[in-house]
């Protein structure tokens, strides 16, 4: 327990935010974000220019048709696709690691990501070579898919690390590790018998993209979006509880089957919608809900909300960078947040040595 | 006064292994009852089958004449609560928040009061904002037993006297945190609940308890006050140990562990 007493002595005494203030701030930092993201890429809008675009204010200037076509058909939606992603991965990363009762649980970094990706991989080339005849059909079955590559996933997961109400942090990480390689096997037996075609479409899984954002995907994130909000309010107060154990938390009133099934699909949807999107994006699920429960608290009531909104941030954030950095082409998004999440998850493995017991 | 809970012919079994054996036994409100016996012999079974944890095999577990499997978990935690061995809090909840999970299903208005004396009681307002994975292993035990009394305390507002269940609760705690919990755990009995409590040391059993269960390979070896129960046949029988049984001024048995021999075992 020594370890532990000196990890907190910095800051023992305690006490949380209120909720409003800190919502209202982090839902300020999105709308900056925001703004400058929408200004910035491989066509500059200036600010003087990106009100008139949007219409408001007066338009000046020859430019305003190209600001439009650019903002309308590429920026926005791609700026509402990462906004709606980062708050999709922060809440399946805060989620899960409240079902695990584990801060190191990620949906990409246990294979979850990787599940919904096979999935998504195995739907390209099977409805390409047996379902020729239905163009669409695949496409408009990709994020379903990747939902159900991705609840196999954390089932199983859920199923091999956890025995009778206790879930063993190692078992948790290593068979976490064996899923994704189980995964990836699969993704690269399809890159292996897949065709030129077909193997662009899953290339792009493999990297984690932003470019391909459209409307229409970003309409494909809405319904696992909504449904977590919905569940939200009820599911905060058993997730607490469950950080007691499972036996505990049945003690105190909480309907502990129930809970963690519905937690299971929500990670899922969240997780497969995200992938089917924008491939595997590693780590925003650590990041965020980790700085939130040193800075507000661990309570899910608030922790998830705002995990919502700063994952929003972060997305945005790393979005923006990855137009500007090697402008005008784009570094896929999923190399920049592991290049900061994979740094921050070895120092808080070090840090919790003593917590997990590794 | 009649039964709050009834376990009839209940038994455990795991695979071939019969954890608890054919147990039948009344517990009432208002009274406390001490369950002690050698490693294995299915106290913390018998506990779990009580708090709804585990079903049984076979037989019943009734908690006010309906089968316990029947309650949903939230009617079940308004009826009775319990304190588990070795609680694990891997999240900076404070020791507040950590009591105030005690109060589930209730407006925080409504625990806020009853959170300041608890804490009084189990002497950790001081430390009410610490983060609780930064407590002691004692510290967070009592954090514990206050929110297991929050629980009884807000059920009992509501549906009447309930029972307090105790696993080994002062497996961690000082002399003098073992005899205040034990001790305020009794005072929950007075004022009418049912206080049942697993427990090593039989001093501490026959001070703390009306009634003391030694329970035997997942059997009742003995049902009832200390002295009956601290007997030297029971230490033999059931503990493999002889020792002799001496008295308190107030009557109370006790057995000194520098008085023991090791009994070999039939």
């Amino acid at each position: 327990m020594s370890a532990l007493t000196t990890r907190g002595s910095g800051k023992s005494f305690l006490r949380r935010p209120p909720a409003v203030p800190t919502l209202l701030a982090l839902f300020s930092l999105l709308a900056l974000a925001l703004v400058v993201s929408a200004t910035v890429g491989a066509a500059n809008i200036p600010l003087h220019r990106l009100w008139p675009a949007l219409g408001i204010g007066t338009p000046d200037g020859a430019l305003i048709d190209r600001d439009q076509l650019v903002l309308y058909s590429i920026r926005l939606p791609r700026l509402v696709c990462a906004a709606m992603i980062g708050a999709l991965l922060a809440m399946a990363g805060a989620l899960m690691q409240g079902l695990f009762r584990n801060a190191l649980a990620d949906p990409a970094l246990v294979g979850v990501s990787s599940g919904g990706a096979f999935a998504a991989a195995l739907t390209i080339v099977i409805s390409d070579t047996l379902l020729a005849g239905h163009a669409y059909f695949g496409l408009d079955m990709l994020p379903f898919a990747a939902f159900v590559g991705s609840l196999i996933t954390t089932f199983a997961l859920y199923r091999i690390a956890s025995s009778s109400g206790r879930t063993s942090v190692a078992v948790f990480l290593l068979a976490g590790l064996a899923i994704a390689a189980l995964a990836n096997a699969g993704i690269g037996l399809l890159v292996f018998i897949a065709d030129d075609r077909q193997l662009r479409d899953i290339t792009f899984w493999l990297l984690g993209s932003l470019s391909g954002a459209t409307w229409a995907k970003a309409a494909m994130l809405v319904p696992a979006l909504v449904a977590m909000l919905i569940a939200l309010p009820l599911l905060a107060r058993p997730l607490d509880l469950l950080v007691l154990g499972e036996a505990e938390a049945f003690h105190a009133g909480v309907a502990v089957e129930r809970t963690k099934r519905i937690a299971i699909v929500l990670v899922s949807a969240m997780t497969g919608v995200s992938v089917a999107v924008c491939g595997i994006v590693g780590f925003v699920g650590i990041i965020v809900p980790h700085l939130l429960r040193i800075s507000i608290g661990p309570g899910h009531r608030l922790l998830l909300p705002a995990s919502a909104l700063l994952g929003a941030v972060l997305m945005v954030t790393a979005d923006s960078c990855a137009r500007i950095i090697a402008a005008p082409a784009e570094v896929p998004i999923g190399i920049l947040t592991a290049a900061v999440g994979a740094p921050f998850f070895l120092v808080l493995l070090l840090r919790q040595r003593a917590l997990v017991g590794l | 006064m009649s039964a709050v809970l009834q376990l009839r012919s209940a038994s455990y079994r795991v695979k071939d292994a019969v954890l608890l054996d054919q147990i039948s036994v009344d517990f009432r409100p208002g009274e406390t009852v001490a369950i002690v016996g050698p490693n294995g012999a299915g106290k913390s079974t018998l506990l779990r089958l009580i708090s709804g944890d585990l079903s049984p095999s076979s037989g019943h577990v009734q908690l006010l004449g309906r089968d316990i499997s029947a309650y949903a978990p939230r009617d079940l935690a308004k009826r009775r609560s319990v304190l588990s061995q070795h609680v694990n809090v891997s999240f900076p909840f404070t020791v507040e928040e950590v009591v105030r999970m005690g109060g589930e299903g209730h407006a925080d208005a409504v625990s806020n009061g009853l959170i300041d004396s608890l804490l009084d009681e189990v002497e950790l307002a001081a430390l009410r904002h610490r983060e609780f994975p930064t407590l002691s292993g004692g510290e967070q035990q009592r954090a514990h037993f206050a929110r297991t009394l929050l629980q009884l305390a807000l059920g009992e507002r509501t549906h009447g006297k309930g029972v307090l269940l105790l696993d080994e609760p002062t497996s961690s705690l000082d002399l003098r945190h073992q005899i205040k919990l034990l001790d305020l755990a009794r005072s929950k009995a007075r004022e009418g609940a049912a206080v049942i409590a697993v427990l090593h040391d039989l001093n501490l059993a026959a001070r703390f308890a009306d009634r003391i269960i030694v329970m035997k390979k997942g059997t009742i070896a003995c049902d009832g006050d200390a002295t009956t129960s601290i007997s030297a046949k029971v230490m033999a029988d059931v503990f493999s140990i002889s020792a002799p049984i001496r008295q308190t001024q107030q009557a109370l048995p006790f057995v000194l562990q520098q008085d023991m021999t090791i009994l070999d075992r039939p």
